[in-house]
């Protein structure tokens, strides 16, 4: 999962400035950016931003690693840009990839999992709970 | 209010819904449980699992923000927020970004008492999202682990922000107080604080008058208020606090040093404390998430939703006042204890055909009785009905207020209807000649009295009262009282 969200988080930075807040942003999110510099041989992508989106997706990437996934980070973006060629021109964004809505299920208690299953492959665990390094501060 | 800022503040309030099940499994979402046995490979995160929505948490949500005066979005739909932290199974919570289900509403607020001036406060938006689960950390027993229960983890949250229109700390406290009741009415959350079903941050900072204009400081987020009083305290302490970093820093918002920062409310030593500064919203790296399809409301669904809304509470304490004769302060009262409540003294007031009695008799017995043993309106052993039949004879002056309390404390024990009970206690009117006799037998029998009440100690005539009442349980006092003065007067 760290990855992909790594590779929305790359291109919802690239080419947009800086925002603050934190209050709704119509059409901020995945909107392919097609307003970034394209130039031959100027990555789209730099070492540090690979590095930062790396932490947030808890990969501890050696150097030649983040070399090489700042290289291939870079080639997807580009590639990417393919999208900016499409003329959307009248063309709805679209929320998701299948052209379904409204599935519901009625508010109705089934069972689950007994506790022994759902602690049964937990690294650590006592009787009731997992276990898990302290956790002092809030996320 | 001579201070030299204005105070700034707004509101993030997360509530948990009333459903059976979780948000996107079929869970139980009760309380209290033993932990990690409200879960399945849904909540807890297990690859390949498919998350489906529940209709009923969509529609209370839908309700909450109705009554919240929101424009309901037509369509909306579902992202991951990601971020690690051991009570996430999954390593993102299902939330809504840009497109959340309603926005833009606001919600009055007044007091009845007169601390603040009525006025609006406005609503950013009110989303649906899931909770993440509990982590317990034992310090005291001093553990190097901590214990994770995942029974809360897929909970639905309302999460509703508003503006920063609050100015005080007692407006902040007033949107809590009108937001939980409003939301009790709907029966959309119990807004239970000490269960974790509201829970409150508060972004807060100052405008400071200056030669050169209103400055604002820092904002601050303040967390981990347990209680609206806690919140009320917390706001007013971080506001004098930040007024006086202020005036020792001079560190304005956006300038150097002036990013917002994160305090928690030590409820124990009454301060603020720094906590470490909170990610950047683009941290998050929210996206749509490819599980779960988007939803759409149509306008009929709507208009439908708003008929289901019932009546509201400003709209309640309205219709008290205006057709029950009730002051802002009395209507207030009835409304905040509950819908059903309202019910039981409307059934009530018509019944006696007097309001304001009915609201004297509900606030102060009623409510009395309620409190002491611990039950609802529903469980209360007189119906409306026969209670009003009680205060009609109160009202006919046939029967007093203490005594009628004896006849209602009697229906209450036998079940026995007002005049049952009353000829059972062998209650029956005094005629005037009877009491006029007892009176001048009263004043004869008590020299010392009359001398006081002649000397102007008008209070002494209390003792006659108690002594009539002994005499004869089913005297008026005030009669008596009234009777026996006369006579005083008249030797």
């Amino acid at each position: 999962m760290g990855l992909l969200a790594a590779a929305y988080e790359v291109m919802n930075n690239a080419g947009q400035s800086d925002r603050t807040g934190s209050g709704p942003i119509p059409g901020d999110v995945l909107r392919p950016n097609d307003s970034g510099p394209v130039m031959g041989g100027e990555m789209k992508i730099t070492r540090d931003e690979v590095e930062k989106v790396s932490l947030l997706a808890r990969l501890l990437l050696s150097e030649r690693e983040l070399e090489a996934m700042t290289q291939q980070l870079g080639r997807i973006l580009e590639y990417m840009d393919l999208l900016g060629e499409v003329n959307t021109e009248g063309v709805e964004p679209m929320a998701h990839a299948i052209e379904v809505s409204n599935v519901f299920r009625q508010d109705r208690v089934e069972p689950g999992l007994a506790r022994e299953e759902a602690l049964a492959n937990a690294p650590h665990r006592d009787e009731e709970c997992y276990l898990v390094p302290a956790v002092l501060g809030e996320p | 209010m001579s201070e030299p800022y204005q105070i700034l503040i707004g509101l993030e309030v997360h509530v948990q819904l009333l459903t059976e099940s979780k948000l996107f499994c079929s869970c139980s979402t009760r309380f209290g449980q033993p932990p990690n046995t409200q879960t399945c490979p849904v909540c807890i995160g297990m690859p390949g699992t498919l998350p489906v929505l529940n209709r009923k948490a969509f529609q209370l949500a839908l309700k909450a923000a109705l009554a919240l005066n929101c424009r309901i979005a037509r369509f909306t739909k579902w992202d991951r927020k990601n971020y690690y932290y051991p009570d996430l199974p999954k390593g993102y919570q299902i939330s809504q970004y840009d497109l959340p289900f309603s926005a833009d509403g606001y919600l009055p607020i007044s007091d009845p008492r007169g601390q603040i001036e009525p006025k609006r406060i406005g609503i950013i938006r009110v989303h649906l999202e899931e909770d993440a689960g509990k982590s317990m950390h034992d310090e005291v027993a001093g553990r190097a682990d901590s214990r994770i229960d995942l029974n809360r983890a897929g909970t639905p949250l309302l999460e509703i922000v508003s503006r920063p229109d609050i100015r005080s700390p007692g407006e902040a406290k007033a949107f809590l107080t009108e937001l939980k009741l409003l939301l009790n009415y709907l029966e959309v959350s119990d807004c239970n604080m000490q269960e974790g079903s509201l829970r409150v941050d508060a972004n807060i900072n100052l405008l400071v008058d200056t030669p050169e204009g209103a400055v604002p400081t820092p904002i601050v987020e303040v967390k981990n208020m347990n209680s609206f009083r806690a919140v009320e305290r917390a706001l007013a302490y971080e506001a004098q606090r930040q007024y006086e970093a202020w005036q020792a820093s001079g560190i304005r918002q956006g300038g150097r040093g002036g990013h917002k920062t994160t305090r928690g409310w030590d409820e124990a030593a009454q301060v603020t404390r720094a906590q470490r500064t909170k990610e950047e919203s683009s941290d998050y790296r929210y996206f749509p998430d490819p599980d779960l399809v988007p939803v759409t409301v149509t306008d009929h669904e709507i208009d439908e939703l708003r008929r289901s809304l019932g009546e509201l509470p400003a709209d309640l304490r309205q219709r008290l006042a205006r057709t029950y004769g009730l002051n802002a302060y009395d209507s207030d009262v009835l409304v905040s204890q509950g819908r059903r409540l309202v019910e039981y003294y409307i059934q009530l007031a018509d019944h006696c055909g007097d309001g304001k009695l009915a609201s004297n008799w509900v606030q102060q017995d009623v409510l009395r009785v309620l409190n002491e043993r611990h039950m609802t309106i529903d469980q209360f052993p007189v119906s409306a009905e026969r209670l009003g039949e009680l205060l009609r004879i109160v009202r006919c002056g046939q029967l007093e207020t203490s005594r009628a309390r004896q006849v209602l404390a009697h229906m209450m024990s036998t079940g026995r209807s007002a005049n049952q009970a009353m000829a059972e206690m062998g209650i029956e009117e005094v005629g005037e000649a009877e009491l006029e006799a007892l009176c001048r037998e009263l004043v004869a029998a008590n020299p010392k009295i009359v001398q006081q009440v002649k000397g102007g100690k008008v209070k002494a005539a209390g003792a006659l009262v108690g002594q009539a009442k002994k005499r004869n349980p089913n005297v008026d006092p005030q009669r008596v009282h009234k009777l026996c003065l006369e006579l005083i007067e008249k030797m």
